[in-house]
């Protein structure tokens, strides 16, 4: 584990953090990293390549202001200046309000800590960076930075949260143990089933409907444990057990642990996750994918991923308005496979570029219409690892083609001169 | 007819067809040197004394270090002593900027690189570029052409996956967005970079004003030019949506740079930003150069540089 020293030289090392210094510098501003980059920063061995890296395929990029004026001046500063910025969510709170609220969920001592970029100092002198740890020393968050608290579904706070607030805890610890298996002396499994909690979960589930934001936070931390587990097997393991573990009633509302527990049985040779929103009035979608056979080749194209089906649908506004990127937010796809560990983890991301092979377009507003098959090139960010992930700005196919567009994706090499 | 260069940059020579200047040409992202193959003999029957110099680099690398390559490979290989011009389509425009500015003050270059890089996210050229320029004499450049060079800010990420779609790009061959040259064009980095410095060579931006890049399959097309005069476009002008399929016309004129830059903020260069001209509503973004109008306004300022 680093010590402060150790923690602010690595990470002013990242590739992105001297451009993030420069924006806090020209906005006169200070900025905070917080949350999962800042725990995967501390809990990844060796030293990572890049800030997005860090960036859990599911999650967002956590940042901290002083004040939420200060925000799009950093933003805009950020979002020109730090490449591939656009491909990944910030999301931003003040350092009171997340003083607050601190105590609302059971976290790792090292999911205290903000990383600021401060700005704030003279003229001559460059941006700075300093740790703060709301309140307690930063040093000693290092020391303990992987210390998995206890908690309890009797604790005062999930009265208040609801009990499927501490099963989305559970499964959070689960899955910072199957990602980094190294830090922790605890397996993922007896995390989730210590307690007795299942009495009063089943109890709560077959009173009460889960509200969509619930569901929605319960099938993504289920994704987040696809796409982040180190170890295959585990991660199956894993699945199967919390499946049986869970209440009928969770199965029935929850379509990721439906498909979960329906197709986790049959050997898959690969299985992903797909989190986006279609269009721009469309549902956040949250969607487990699954596959069977080795080859991904879709009409004669190979693709390290199989090629998944999306939509892009319009804005609806016809003409009236310019093209922007990300109209619909940015669309995460992330696939890995259950028979080789390692098959992603040493690819060279700047050599895959996401296509999209149209099956059909329909103008906005009307009926269906056949368009002439073809193959277009999709904007995307591809990040390795146990799985491979793809953000996109999937919205393009849809203002390119001037209609609601059904694709397949896909992620090609390519030529290279 | 042609758009009148003289008020801005003087009157034409009497002769520049006896001249034997050096015109170096580079291509855009996805082209090669072929690209202006039909540009090159073009130049060599106009300037029969010219050499031209017209190359194939490797597109996904930083525009920084193409532009480093490019005034390196001028300085070691070309003859200083005849008069040089630079023309680039597209990102080829971005190369000859680097170029430039290099030739025009190395020991800057080399002195603001090991604390500029960094903090723009191009740490890894260091070593490559590092102490190359400053031990070398200065190079005037006459003359600068950009064609079709969002010359003035970023793309949208669109309109780099727009390009390689209207390019009909083989789907082996489409550009990785982590290449550093797509990340140069989508972010601000080179265009901070470039506006450390201050240039006098005179410049030229020719942008094309075809349409908007996401009409062509909507039956949406832009409006002629109502009317054209000798002097130019003050009676009539009215593209709705001046753009070349690709780029904005507005992302071409310097004079529209929400950065400041080299040429007309710090700079003494004398600039003109040309869009509307004869037959300028037909002119996209991959056919600029073989246009026989641009052509005519790009012999027309070499004439007076």
């Amino acid at each position: 584990m680093r010590d402060v020293n150790a923690f602010t030289k690595d990470w002013q090392a990242l590739p992105e953090i001297g451009v993030l210094l420069a924006c806090a510098k020209r906005c006169g501003l200070r900025i905070g990293i917080r949350g999962g980059v800042v725990r995967n920063f501390m809990l990844t061995d060796g030293s990572p390549r890049s800030l997005f890296h860090l960036v859990d395929p599911f999650s967002d990029i956590d940042c901290v202001v002083d004040d939420e004026s200060h925000w799009p001046e950093l933003f805009g500063s950020i979002s020109s200046s730090i490449s591939f910025s656009g491909f990944h969510r910030w999301e931003v709170d003040t350092r009171d309000s997340i003083m607050q609220c601190l105590d609302q969920y059971a976290k790792l001592p090292i999911e205290r800590l903000i990383v600021w970029h401060d700005g704030k100092t003279k003229t001559e002198e460059p941006a700075r960076i300093e740790l703060d740890g709301l309140g307690e020393d930063p040093e000693s968050i290092l020391g303990s930075a992987a210390a998995i608290p206890e908690f309890d579904i009797a604790d005062k706070h999930y009265a208040v949260m609801g009990p499927l607030n501490y099963i989305v805890d559970k499964l959070r610890f689960g899955r910072y143990i199957l990602q980094f298996p190294n830090q922790f002396k605890i397996a993922a499994r007896d995390i989730v089933e210590a307690g007795n909690w299942q009495e009063s979960l089943s109890r709560k589930l077959i009173r009460e409907k889960l509200s969509p934001v619930d569901r929605f936070r319960f099938e993504t931390a289920l994704l987040d444990i696809i796409a982040n587990a180190e170890s295959s097997n585990d991660l199956l393991e894993f699945l199967l057990m919390f499946s049986e573990l869970m209440p009928s009633s969770l199965h029935d509302q929850s379509s990721v642990l439906n498909i979960v527990s329906q197709r986790m049985t049959s050997g898959p040779s690969s299985i992903g996750a797909l989190v986006y929103s279609a269009g721009p009035n469309s549902r956040t979608t949250a969607e487990v994918l699954s596959r069977r056979g080795g080859a991904t080749k879709r009409d004669g194209i190979e693709s390290l991923i199989p090629w998944t089906p999306m939509w892009s649908i319009r804005n609806g506004f016809g003409e009236c308005c310019r093209h922007q990127d990300f109209q619909n937010g940015v669309a995460v796809l992330s696939w890995r496979s259950m028979r080789n560990n390692k098959a992603f983890i040493d690819i060279q991301e700047a050599d895959y570029a996401l296509a999209a092979q149209i099956t059909g377009a329909r103008p906005y507003g009307r009926g269906p219409k056949d368009v002439k098959r073809q193959i277009l090139p999709l904007p995307g960010f591809v990040r390795r690892g146990p799985s491979v992930t793809v953000r996109m700005d999937h919205a393009f196919l849809s203002a390119f083609l001037h209609n609601d567009v059904n694709f397949f994706l896909g992620l090609v090499r390519i030529e290279k001169e | 007819m042609l758009v009148n260069l003289e008020g801005v940059f003087g009157d034409a020579r009497d002769n520049p067809a006896i001249e034997d200047p050096i015109v170096v040409l580079r291509h855009g992202i996805f082209g090669a040197d072929s690209s202006l193959a039909a540009l090159t003999s073009e130049i060599e029957s106009h300037l029969p004394n010219a050499t031209v110099d017209n190359r194939s680099y490797n597109w996904r690398l930083a525009v920084l270090q193409n532009g480093a390559e490019l005034a390196d490979h001028i300085l070691q290989e070309l003859d200083p002593d005849r008069p040089l011009i630079l023309i680039g389509h597209s990102m080829g425009g971005l190369v000859c900027r680097v170029a430039n500015v290099i030739l025009s003050d190395g020991a800057k270059f080399d002195s603001l690189l090991p604390w500029l890089l960094p903090q723009l996210g191009y740490q890894d050229l260091i070593p490559r570029l590092q102490n190359k320029f400053s031990k070398k004499t200065n190079r005037k450049v006459n003359g600068l052409i950009t064609l079709a060079t969002p010359n003035s800010g970023a793309f949208l990420q669109g309109q780099v996956s727009g390009l390689c779609a209207l390019l009909h790009v083989g789907v082996s061959a489409f550009a990785s967005f982590q290449d550093p040259s797509i990340i140069d064009l989508t972010h601000d980095r080179l265009f901070r970079f470039l506006q450390q410095f201050s240039v006098s060579t005179p410049t030229l931006s020719i942008s094309g004003s075809a349409s908007s890049r996401f009409s062509a399959l909507s039956g949406q097309a832009t409006r002629k030019l109502a009317s054209w005069t000798l002097k130019g476009w003050a009676g009539g002008l009215n593209l709705s949506q001046p753009n070349d399929w690709v780029v904005e016309d507005v992302s071409v004129n310097l004079t529209s740079s929400i950065l400041p830059n080299e040429i007309v903020h710090h700079g003494r260069s004398l600039y003109m930003h040309l869009r509307a001209y004869e037959d300028c509503t037909s002119v996209t973004h991959i056919n600029i150069y073989d246009r026989t109008s641009v052509r005519n306004h790009m012999f027309s300022f070499i004439a007076r540089c």
